[in-house]
């Protein structure tokens, strides 16, 4: 798929209690500070819950416009700017993206600024509330990367692989660990298929969350990616986890040569292959089926069809289908970053408030095609009781073609 | 038309000498341009879906605005 590149340079220079903040930045904080709109506002699902504005995007750049004119102290305002799940709604309905941003080539971009904001915030000494939880998530995954050759290709312990690198399997270590019926059914899916494949085992810290502690720690991983990709001679870089596909697709090519590497997203080159070929699934799975959009693939990418195509083509498959426009509004309560490990409360629930929505469609299963939207209703589903059952697409997919998968592959790390 | 645009892929962009003393560009490229077209046209659709009973056609032949 098409690498998206938008990068704004003033995000370089670190905000510092000592240093004014750069005058280009504050103009950004102005741009839509000014916008008596506030669609920000209202597709904001974390807003949707505590009604504050300080926690929209409208609200973070006012914040900074107010540190910038010597209003606001960011050690009191940072605790707002925890309060973004990073699902990128609020940048498709700024009318500064929406409605200017191809013409003007500049668009709001909310997601960076909360992570810089963040990071330069610790970097600067500050403390943010409950970032322990962060910090514990982040370690555990540092320090898998010592023994990350043999952790991330576990799941895969009586799966065949090929071990074609021109086309290889992206496995990060939430995958690996927590999801790792993600690639195990992508595996025997493609298998399957008739598709050679290798897997590449040594993402290190490639978690969202490192964006908002220590971006050069998280370019330092991303760089010894992108060269170990072309060491390996990979051509096609097939990703499980949509959170790492947003940010190959948009973080990436910030700093990082991606030409030559076509990276794509596990639904979108299953559903390929599948045409490709000329397989059609042909087992009828029975269900009430609803569909909830990733917040990466829907908002960030904006590339939400292929995990529908692949429903539509199971036999007996009923879905109540509520389109990608309507579901901006939506998260599971996860988000693409911190969210969850700081407002547990919130996050969950958000996610009752959508796990509830698919139950009012008269729904019994909630599709999915992220392992982090799975975790996320797996819990709130527990807790709240709600008739609805997490599962992902490629479950559906593979229990229609006949294929012996395994949901219960061991946690693993 | 203004004679300040670029036309490029199809599509109108402002010269790029326009966007130099206030608000400066920053670097996109064509796949983030597509982002944002895509993304204006499900809000668009959804926008119809939801508060359009009728959508009105362009006016035919040749238009020219009101003095």
């Amino acid at each position: 798929m098409t690498y998206q590149l938008s990068k704004k340079d003033f995000y370089a220079e670190p905000l510092t209690k000592t240093k004014a903040i750069p005058e280009e930045f504050v103009k950004e904080a102005y741009l839509v500070f000014a916008c008596r709109h506030k669609f920000c506002r209202d597709i904001c699902p974390n807003f949707d819950l505590t009604r504050r504005e300080a926690h929209t995007s409208y609200g973070f750049h006012t914040s900074i416009l107010a540190v910038s004119r010597g209003v606001g102290d960011l050690d009191r305002l940072v605790d707002d700017f925890t309060y973004c799940l990073e699902c990128g709604a609020c940048e498709l309905r700024c009318p500064n993206t929406s409605m200017g941003g191809d013409f003007y080539r500049r668009s709001t971009t909310t997601v960076d600024l909360v992570r810089k904001v963040r990071r330069d915030h610790v970097a600067d000494g500050g403390e943010i509330r409950n970032w322990s939880a962060v910090k514990d998530y982040l370690d555990e995954h540092r320090g898998f990367v010592a023994g990350q050759g043999e952790l991330v290709t576990r799941w895969a312990d009586g799966i065949r692989i090929a071990g074609d690198m021109r086309t290889a399997l992206f496995v990060d270590f939430f995958t690996a660990t927590q999801g790792t019926e993600v690639p195990r059914l992508a595996a025997q899916i493609l298998a399957k298929v008739g598709v050679k494949f290798g897997v590449y085992s040594t993402p290190g810290v490639t978690a969202p969350e490192l964006l908002s502690e220590n971006e050069e720690e998280w370019k330092q991983y991303a760089g010894e990616n992108v060269d170990a990709f072309k060491n390996l001679g990979v051509q096609t870089l097939v990703v499980t986890n949509p959170h790492d596909y947003a940010l190959l697709i948009r973080e990436y090519p910030k700093w990082f040569d991606m030409s030559g590497i076509e990276t794509v997203f596990v639904t979108d080159f299953i559903l390929r292959k599948l045409k490709e070929k000329g397989v059609t699934p042909a087992i009828a799975v029975e269900g009430e089926f609803a569909y909830h959009d990733p917040c990466t693939l829907n908002k960030l990418v904006v590339e939400a069809d292929s995990p529908r195509e692949l429903i539509a083509m199971v036999p007996g498959a009923e879905i109540v289908d509520v389109p990608p426009g309507n579901q901006w509004r939506y998260c599971c309560g996860n988000g693409n970053g911190p969210y969850r490990k700081l407002h547990e409360d919130v996050a969950y629930r958000i996610g009752q408030k959508r796990l509830r929505a698919a139950a009012d469609l008269g729904a019994d299963t909630i599709l999915v095609a992220c392992p982090h939207c799975k975790d996320q209703f797996t819990d709130v589903k527990t807790r709240a009781g709600l008739p609805v059952e997490p599962v992902h697409v490629l479950e559906v997919l593979a229990k229609s073609m006949g294929i012996d998968w395994q949901t219960t592959s061991p946690t693993i790390g | 038309m203004a004679e300040d645009v670029l036309y490029k892929y199809g599509e109108i962009e402002i010269l790029p000498t326009r966007m130099e003393q206030y608000i400066r560009q920053q670097e996109m490229n064509e796949g983030e341009r597509e982002r944002i077209v895509r993304a204006r046209n499900i809000h668009l659709d959804w926008y119809h879906r939801h508060f359009a009973y009728e959508i009105l056609p362009p006016p035919e032949g040749e238009w020219e605005p009101k003095a």
